[in-house]
């Protein structure tokens, strides 16, 4: 566990003795459940509800912190301002779902999961997803995930990430009746050409220079079941597993390909 | 596992690997932090060492309590502190990129010796264009990002012709070239600041992002001529 840097230190009392509804969002809350890619260094979001901004920009700002809904300007290499985003868009599902660590209120691992697939197609974004759901597996709580994805209409997404796993891994380490349930909420493509998941920088320079190569499909039974090229980098999926393999094992009395039995909760 | 941890466990590696004349480098986000480059965070501590001193390698680690397992494409050195763990990861021979399957020989490099602000101890790293070499092939989202604070650091340190022996010598010319004409293209696009974003929640200046591209067009010339 990386212990958070001064000023952070500082803000997270701060927000300790806050009086308004926050959560934790962003790479500071992917962090805490997967343990896993280090979070953005000297910035932390925080989702607020709407008419709190002025409140929470006049309660956290000082000579030393950015406190913006506009991401700060990297001003050189040398050193990093703190910086807190302040996201407006809590509302009280969230907030209800919210999850407490150490006296800070975090957006649960669900509603996050949920708002990185909404809200970004780079692939490290979908690794930090597949990180979470293999770190949390058996804590996630599947069918309120699978419900909000209905809602949300992320059933696509979110049922290729729970396949890719599975192909990977060659086990069913993810919930199959989720990713079935996803499956049977999800609309047919009329068409799968030109459709890849997840449409990153890579798959789009690739489209541009028509390099085959990078857009060579990595999960060929993900692919048809979703109708979709599934073009994530089995590399980085290698990468990942390996990691999770040996530098997490505190979160399991074995390793996560060894505890094979370690099936996943949820109501059928 | 808190940085100043880390940084310990490894001050005590390249101080017993000094006493015992093993020739290691320390590559990686470390590598980028010894030349005061390193903007996002990162504790993965990766050392790389010739072939014929691994064994030496490999008992030193042994002696400071470290198990060591080859893994993929490295060797895995793991040390249990309390309830954490410190994990190594060492390349024998050649920093090897598992995607694109393009290597770095470390027998084409001599150690730089920097004592770097980031770090605060003398760290053996690689010469700067070989790092710029080995984040270019690998060329992932982080090492993107590596690789635009090492311009952005060391704009008037990296020398075009320099960059081109050394990826010619370590016959990484081709995709060297071809990283850098992607990198130009997402500053020319765009991308970079979706990439930037992404991984610092930061903004790029307009003129950091001029000033780089032509440090980027610059740095491919004698790739080009």
């Amino acid at each position: 566990m990386i212990a958070p840097d001064q000023p952070t230190a500082q803000i997270f009392n701060r927000l300790k003795s806050s009086q308004r509804p926050y959560v934790i969002t962003g790479s500071q809350a992917s962090y805490r459940y997967h343990r896993w890619l280090s979070p953005a260094p000297k910035v932390i979001e925080l989702r607020i509800f709407p008419e709190d901004y002025e409140w929470w920009k006049s309660f956290l700002q000082n000579e030393a912190t950015h406190v913006s809904d506009t991401p700060p300007i990297l001003n050189g290499t040398k050193s990093l301002d703190t910086a807190i985003l302040l996201q407006r868009n809590l509302n009280t599902r969230i907030y209800q779902n919210k999850q407490a660590f150490a006296g800070l209120y975090y957006e649960s691992a669900e509603d996050l999961c949920l708002e990185l697939l909404q809200n970004s197609v780079a692939e490290i974004t979908a690794m930090e997803i597949l990180a979470i759901f293999l770190v949390q597996r058996q804590a996630f709580r599947w069918d309120y995930f699978y419900e909000q994805a209905t809602v949300l209409s992320m059933t696509r997404n979110a049922g290729i990430l729970l396949d890719v796993i599975n192909e990977h891994t060659q086990q069913s380490l993810m919930p199959q009746i989720i990713s079935d349930r996803l499956f049977s909420k999800t609309e047919k493509l009329t068409t799968t050409n030109g459709r890849y998941y997840p449409e990153s920088w890579r798959v789009k320079l690739a489209l541009r220079r028509q390099n085959e190569k990078d857009l060579a499909i990595t999960y060929p039974r993900t692919s048809r079941k979703w109708e979709i090229n599934v073009v994530l980098p089995r590399y980085m999926m290698e990468k990942l597993v390996l990691d999770l393999d040996y530098a997490l094992p505190h979160l399991s009395s074995t390793s996560i390909f060894e505890n094979k039995l370690a099936a996943p909760q949820f109501v059928a | 596992m808190e940085e100043s941890r880390l940084l310990q466990e490894l001050k005590a590696i390249l101080d017993e690997s000094k006493k015992r004349g093993i020739a290691i480098f320390v590559i990686g986000a470390f590598c980028v932090k010894a030349y005061d480059s390193l903007i996002r965070e990162s504790h993965d501590l990766d050392l790389a060492v010739a072939g014929d001193s691994f064994e030496k390698l490999e008992q030193l680690l042994k002696d400071l309590g470290f198990s060591v397992h080859p893994k993929n494409i490295w060797v895995a050195a793991q040390k249990q502190i309390g309830d954490e763990q410190i994990d190594v990861h060492i390349a024998v021979d050649e920093i090897l990129d598992l995607n694109s399957q393009n290597s770095f020989p470390v027998r084409h490099e001599k150690a730089v010796l920097l004592t770097s602000n980031q770090l605060g101890f003398e760290i053996p790293a690689l010469s700067l264009h070989g790092l710029l070499i080995t984040k270019l092939i690998s060329f992932r989202e982080n090492d993107i990002i590596d690789v635009v604070s090492i311009l952005m650091a060391k704009t008037d340190e990296l020398d075009s012709q320099e960059l081109f022996r050394k990826a010619l010598e370590s016959n990484n010319h081709q995709s060297v070239k071809r990283r850098l004409n992607e990198l130009r293209e997402f500053f020319e696009s765009g991308e970079i600041d979706a990439i930037w974003y992404i991984w610092l929640r930061r903004m790029l200046p307009i003129e950091i992002k001029a000033t780089l591209l032509g440090k980027i067009n610059k740095l491919l010339k004698p790739f080009t001529d």
